[in-house]
């Protein structure tokens, strides 16, 4: 994996166009003082779920399943190749999230850049795994590539690539000078198409809630809205792991993870709102199963 | 098989073990709810934790002088200290000062389980009980304990009725309730009691300025096994100094908090053997308590964890295991996860402080990196990012 994001910036074979897809019927400006950086972590889900669930499907195939998880890691790339088929209803997910931050922006009066194939991944999945080596490589790209467009401020979309770029890049690039906050902080919504009253439970990211300690401003986002928020016990700064992280070294025990936090949630509402994207394809996996739905909150905005 | 296959092997079994689930589903979200009602009510105790951490920073920048202070201190009062540098120089000891002493007794301790003190006496032929109901129950499974406090969290009444019933011979018809399951162990572990020839603790805090150690408890046993049999030996490690009996108490308040059983039915402070001046107004000793009565300090890889940049924070651990029900991963493999004696997020550090940082990285690799556990721990370990850069370790290794 570290020599695949080395070589082409993804983790897992992707097409050429897949992270800037999306923003082609946009026509943002390439270069600003602020720029809107995705970190492609949206995009990748599709390809990344396609690889867990073959490795959740191996993990099965026998008793000794992480036996055959081992081997199944180790496959050579051409054969990854063929076992990674994204399911077109996530990728088309991904764009609508992604168009609608962009929206979300826009009616906000944001003006901003877009990299386009610069685009590319933040490293984040190295750096969780402990590839320091390889992630210090790939951030250093990934910031040079940043510079270029003359950005001094960075929009994210996700809580991952917001905390590597906030808490961790300046710790291993020489001269990190960019400002970095997540849309949830820059965006504002009006009082048009209101929502009057729609029970939804929130689903903090481990991440935005304890790294990042940005917990209000999804709240108040969504209150303004109309919603009617209902909060789990475990929500703020003691929200609940989805599972996702370890999904790829063990997927059936991300699975009873999320079945935990799905479980807890349901029971308060039938409408789970997320802000990552690997928290909302590890709840969305079994919510049918508890009668719930799944949504990233960009498109309950 | 490498390590963490083995774990992972290990987990997935446990994964199908229904038994298991609901024992951790019944009991888990409960304990979380009441440690944080009860921090909430307390604000006294997060304080008093703030104080614990810098204690166990002080100990930690000058740990011989204070391990030279519980000797001389212990010594003062007619106690005898030890030091031991590894496991096997605990169980030389241990060997030496028990003798031919044959029926030994337990209390729980963490220590004994990573050096193996009940598997080795039972080996050479002693007679060995765990008084602890929890840690009883692990000795006739044959396992390890599941949790730094409750030992025995992931079994139902069910499975404890069955193991009662087939390893004690105890008569059970098999609808007990767990009142009525203690009362018939009572019996069983009161004769132990009174015929045991050596009692072996654990300790909670040591003081240097008196070389008392400080146990808490909810049972009762621990109180027995310090007091009726004639010799007592406490092991503990040595990050379990601190400067002070005050200190010391402060530890034991916030380790109960912080686990969930404040307060603690029992505070026993002990400060060496047993004596009276009551006749003839000279000190002897053992008047009710044990006369004999020993410390084993055991460092087995904590002096070099302090001078390791990575693990030193995890010295500060008090063993509350709020970091372990706080655990996405741990609510759901208990102490399956975490290393062979140890467990959850403080289990990966004490596994790579005492067992070696390669077991340590191994075991990184099921962390979340969730963070919860830095929320839970009350004196502020980096249980998360500790246990990050053993996975960066894990890589390089």
């Amino acid at each position: 994996m570290g020599e695949l994001t080395l070589k082409t910036g993804y983790p897992v074979p992707v097409p050429e166009d897949f992270s800037y897809k999306w923003a082609l019927k946009f026509n943002f400006s390439r270069k600003g003082k602020v720029i809107l950086y995705t970190g492609a972590l949206y995009q990748l889900i599709p390809y990344i779920e396609s690889l867990s669930l073959y490795l959740m499907a191996m993990e099965k195939s026998d008793e000794g399943g992480y036996i055959a998880l081992k081997l199944a890691r180790n496959i050579p790339r051409e054969i990854i190749n063929k076992i990674v088929q994204p399911d077109k209803k996530l990728i088309s997910w991904s764009y609508n999230v992604l168009t609608s931050i962009s929206n979300l922006l826009m009616k906000s009066g944001i003006d901003f850049a877009y990299l386009y194939e610069n685009d590319i991944y933040s490293g984040v999945l190295l750096y969780d795994m402990g590839d320091e080596n390889r992630f210090k490589l790939h951030a250093n790209k990934v910031f040079k590539l940043i510079k270029q467009s003359n950005a001094e401020k960075i929009i994210t979309v996700d809580p991952h690539t917001t905390n590597i770029l906030k808490n961790v890049y300046p710790k291993y690039i020489d001269g990190f000078d960019i400002e970095v906050n997540s849309y949830l902080e820059l965006i504002d919504v009006n009082g048009e198409n209101k929502v009057n009253g729609y029970p939804v439970v929130i689903h903090d990211s481990c991440i935005y809630a304890r790294g990042l300690s940005l917990i209000d401003p999804p709240r108040n986002l969504l209150s303004k809205k109309g919603y009617d928020i209902k909060e789990a016990r475990r929500s703020k700064k003691i929200t609940y792991c989805c599972g996702g992280p370890i999904e790829s070294i063990f997927p059936s025990l991300s699975h009873e993870i999320a079945k935990n936090r799905v479980e807890e949630l349901s029971n308060i509402s039938s409408n789970i709102v997320t802000m990552c994207p690997i928290c909302y394809i590890n709840l969305n996996k079994i919510a049918s199963n508890y009668k719930a739905k799944v949504y990233d909150i960009s498109e309950m905005l | 098989m490498d390590y963490l296959e083995k774990i992972i092997v290990d987990i997935s079994e446990t994964l199908k073990n229904k038994d298991f689930k609901e024992a951790l589903e019944s009991s888990v979200p409960m304990s979380e709810k009441r440690v944080l009602d009860f921090l909430n009510a307390h604000s006294e105790i997060p304080k008093l934790a703030k104080e614990v951490e810098e204690i166990k920073n002080k100990v930690l920048s000058n740990i011989d002088y204070y391990i030279d202070r519980v000797m001389e201190s212990l010594k003062f009062i007619n106690g005898n200290p030890h030091y031991a540098e590894t496991k096997d120089d605990a169980l030389d000891l241990l060997d030496k000062i028990i003798g031919e002493k044959k029926k030994i007794i337990l209390s729980k301790s963490m220590v004994a389980e990573e050096v193996g003190v009940r598997e080795h006496l039972e080996e050479i032929g002693k007679e060995v009980w765990e008084t602890d109901l929890g840690q009883l129950l692990i000795q006739l499974e044959k396992g390890k304990p599941m949790h730094a406090i409750a030992p025995a969290i992931h079994m139902t009444v069910n499975d404890v009725i069955k193991l009662v019933k087939s390893k004690l011979n105890i008569e059970l018809k098999g609808d007990e309730n767990p009142q009525q399951i203690v009362a018939k162990i009572r019996p069983f572990l009161r004769e132990k009691f009174i015929n045991a020839d050596a009692g072996i603790s654990g300790a909670n805090a040591i003081s240097a300025d008196s070389g008392s150690i400080f146990l808490i408890e909810n049972e009762g046993n621990i109180r027995l096994v310090t007091t009726l049999p004639p010799l007592h030996v406490a092991i503990a490690g040595i990050e379990k100094i601190v400067p002070t009996l005050l200190d010391a108490f402060k530890v034991v308040l916030v380790q109960s908090s912080y686990a969930g059983l404040y307060p603690p039915t029992y505070v026993s402070m002990i400060s060496g053997p047993s004596s009276t001046g009551d006749i003839g107004h000279r000190r002897v000793y053992g008047a009710h308590g044990p006369p004999e009565m020993h410390l084993i300090l055991l460092n087995n890889g904590r002096k070099q964890a302090i001078r390791n940049d990575v693990l030193r924070d995890q010295l500060r651990c008090i063993r509350c295991g709020n970091c372990q029900i706080f655990c996405p991963v741990w609510d759901i493999t208990a102490n399956k996860w975490g290393g062979k004696v140890y467990g959850g997020p403080m289990g990966v550090g004490w596994t790579a402080i005492t067992e070696g940082i390669e077991k340590g990285a191994e075991l990184s690799q099921l962390c979340l990196g969730c963070m919860r556990c830095d929320t839970a721990c009350p004196v502020d370990i980096p249980l998360s990012s500790l246990i990050h850069k053993l996975k960066m370790s894990y890589f390089y290794i």
